[in-house]
């Protein structure tokens, strides 16, 4: 014990040194969600202000991506899309992912790839340039965003609670997006509001 | 026999019995054949079937020639060779990825323990930082053994199933095993003493227990300040911006944040940035202070581990 301290004390000289300030990131909870403005894949454009008055729901999207992957195949991500979307939520999958980096897609090709999943979201956006994932300092695909209908944000973090890329994971799991949106829209206060997000870092 | 059923199940309550009889081990079974579909197109999409296809090669290296070197415990490193470019996690892998995990097949009178994390590396990509390992590591996990295990035959195998998850620009859940042989003395009959020694060195510069540091938090906004007063025997002044405090839970710190540290007299007051993702309910700061090489080539490090209570201003 005594040789490792002096080691480690021995491994050091006498300065100070003073760290840069670190800049805010990203928007917390209850606080107004960052406007945006972007293309889906059919080439139409997307406001959040559009969508004032409805519970809109962010999903960071990389299709290659090993923790999308298990979402997509498990059927879990098109199960909540469809089934939160019927209820009036609007759905967006935001792929952030940068030209020549690991999911990106042009248009065409991100219109084939969410029929080919059976995915039901309102929308596919189309964020290459990685503003908005900047703007909600999205780290990670599926990294899970929840705004309210005053346009505040109501949750973020990750999708369920078992940081895995096994499909047998996710019938076991706790999903905080849809517990959210439950008691959201049953008028109740939600009770987690921010996890550790988990997954594949967003290639910006 | 279906001359006989036919016979017994002219009514109806028996067809209908006997139909759902049928139908339920059915779906059954249709459910487990769907799931193992679903399994295997996944492992086919993502984690290559031929193990020699892995970009990380694994191994398990005992730290001794035999079972019975020390007493009733040994260490056995899973040794991961890590294709250049690509890392592997540690235990808090940071803002992505997921840890590297060992299953130990279940042998008589054996007890393996936990991973006992070497220091990892930071990894910045894109203003997103993960925790791991590149290149190589040995990931030391203590294996307690009793008399049952004592009892071995000849070509006893000890094996573990490995799962990890492998980066660069882009992850690839991998999977692998390894195995070691023992003779009825309990030797390892693939003994290397070189390997051995690696393990030896592993466990040398593991994080040591911060014995007689005192260490207590505040969370104050959006940092935890830390005050930490070294033993008296210490040499301060120490140089603040070769530390790095490592936490093992990944919500509580900003991984991407510069951290501060000063010195304030005999203690060494450290201002780590929180994580927008720090549960309300925090109450302790669980990791190791790192001090990192400060020369290029250098590989001096060394890891103390804390336990900090944490209270709020």
């Amino acid at each position: 014990m005594k040789t490792t301290l002096l080691l480690f004390t021995l491994a050091l000289v006498a300065h100070v040194t003073a760290a840069p300030a670190l800049a805010n990131r990203g928007v917390g909870i209850g606080e107004q969600a960052p406007a945006f403005t972007l293309t889906d894949a059919h080439g139409q454009t997307h406001s959040l202000s559009d969508y004032s008055g409805q519970y809109v729901v962010l999903e960071w999207l990389n299709h290659d991506c090993p923790f999308v992957v298990k979402h997509y195949n498990s059927g879990n991500m098109q199960q909540l899309q469809q089934s939160y979307t019927e209820k009036g939520v609007v759905w967006f999958s935001v792929i952030s992912s940068a030209p020549g980096e690991q999911g990106y897609l042009e248009p065409d090709e991100a219109v084939a790839i969410t029929a080919e999943k059976g995915a039901h979201p309102t929308a596919v956006l189309l964020d290459p340039e990685g503003t908005v994932g900047r703007a909600f300092d999205a780290r990670v695909t599926p990294h899970m965003y929840i705004i309210d209908p005053e346009g505040n944000l109501a949750y973020m973090g990750a999708i369920d609670d078992i940081r895995s890329t096994n499909v047998d994971d996710v019938p076991r799991a706790r999903n905080f997006v849809s517990e959210a949106l439950d008691l959201l829209m049953a008028g109740n206060a939600v009770e987690t509001t921010v996890t550790q997000p988990y997954g594949c870092t967003v290639k910006y | 026999m279906n001359q006989h059923n036919r016979g017994y199940c002219r009514h109806e309550p028996c067809l209908h019995r006997n139909a759902s009889i049928s139908t339920i081990p059915s779906v059954l079974l249709l459910s487990v054949m769907m799931l193992f579909v679903t399994t295997s197109t996944n492992a086919q999409l993502f984690s290559s079937a031929n193990e020699e296809e892995n970009r990380v090669q694994i191994s398990l290296v005992p730290s001794s020639s035999s079972l019975y070197h020390n007493e009733g415990v040994v260490w056995i490193a899973l040794h991961m060779d890590i294709l250049d470019g690509w890392h592997v996690y540690w235990r808090n892998p940071g803002d992505a990825g997921l840890p590297t995990e060992i299953r130990w097949q279940e042998y008589p009178g054996l007890e393996p323990g936990e991973i006992h994390w070497p220091v990892p590396s930071r990894f910045d990509e894109d203003g997103i930082t993960t925790y791991g390992y590149s290149d190589e590591v040995l990931l030391p996990v203590p294996v307690r053994f009793t008399e049952a295990s004592s009892q071995s035959s000849d070509n006893t195998v000890l094996s573990v199933q490995a799962n990890w998850l492998v980066c660069k620009d882009i992850c690839i859940p991998e999977s692998g095993s390894a195995e070691l042989r023992l003779n009825s003395e309990g030797v390892f009959t693939d003994y290397d003493a070189s390997a051995s020694a690696r393990v030896h060195h592993t466990l040398e510069h593991l994080p040591a227990a911060a014995d007689g540091w005192d260490a207590t938090g505040t969370i104050d906004g959006t940092s935890i300040r830390v005050v930490m007063t070294p033993p008296e025997d210490t040499n301060l002044p120490l140089d603040p911006s070769t530390l790095y405090f490592y936490a093992y839970d990944g919500s509580i710190l900003e991984h991407t944040a510069p951290q501060q540290m000063r010195l304030d007299g005999r203690n060494m007051e450290l201002i780590l940035p929180t994580s927008r993702y720090m549960p309300s309910q925090t109450d302790r700061l669980e990791g190791i202070l790192v001090a990192e090489p400060a020369r290029e080539g250098s590989t001096a490090v060394q890891a103390l581990e804390f336990d900090i209570p944490l209270s709020r201003n």
